[in-house]
């Protein structure tokens, strides 16, 4: 059986719009926590929360998450 | 830089969790251990101790109660600080709490074949642990 890991761009997207995890939290409407288990692959976010997510960064979904098989 | 209303909320519910953990650990655990203890003074002193740790319980636990109405009272908040994240890791919580009751009931009923335990203190074990082990793993999971 495959088993998938769910990749980021959070991270890159943040340094590049320069921003801390915190601001990113307050944007969103998340807490900072969330924010951080998400870019560190601890959680995999809702639809609602990973489109919001996008659409802060400008890119779509796919862009910004990566579904890989390990 | 100022902390958004979201963080504030956060680490207060943060906070709170730890002080009713350490006020529920201090307190039912000086209740549950003074039933063993025939020392005056030694009991004297767990006494004084459990009720400083019922204190801070019941204060932090009308806070966190307080706060929790807050949250809920407001979409915005409740969307922010309950949302699937924080859903999964009450979630694992109870979890361990429950595995917590059942391991330590078998251990105890293991105990039971070699020693007899007055049901009173079976209770207050099993309560003790089943109360502390989802409040510790609390915290371990919100934490940072």
């Amino acid at each position: 059986m495959e088993k998938w890991k769910l990749n980021n761009q959070i991270r890159i997207q943040r340094a590049i719009k320069n921003i801390t995890q915190e601001e990113l939290a307050a944007e969103i409407g998340v807490t900072r926590k969330t924010i951080n288990t998400i870019e560190n692959g601890k959680f995999i976010p809702s639809t609602i929360l990973a489109i919001r997510l996008a659409k802060f960064f400008g890119m779509s979904v796919e862009e910004l998450f990566e579904l890989i098989e390990e | 830089m100022s902390i958004s209303l979201i963080e504030q909320l956060d680490k207060s519910r943060y906070n709170l969790i730890r002080w009713l953990t350490i006020g529920w650990t201090t307190w039912f655990g000086a209740f549950t251990v003074k039933d063993w203890i025939d020392n005056k003074l030694t009991l004297g002193l767990l006494i004084l101790i459990g009720l400083v740790g019922w204190i801070l319980f019941v204060v932090s636990l009308v806070n966190f109660l307080r706060l929790s109405g807050k949250v809920n009272a407001d979409t915005r908040l409740k969307e922010a600080l309950n949302n699937e994240m924080h859903q999964l890791y009450a979630y694992k919580s109870f979890l361990w709490g429950f595995a917590t009751v059942i391991t330590v009931i078998c251990i105890l009923l293991t105990i039971s074949l070699f020693y007899n335990m007055p049901a009173l203190m079976v209770c207050k074990i099993v309560l003790f642990f089943g109360i502390s082990s989802p409040l510790i793993a609390g915290l371990i999971y919100n934490k940072g």
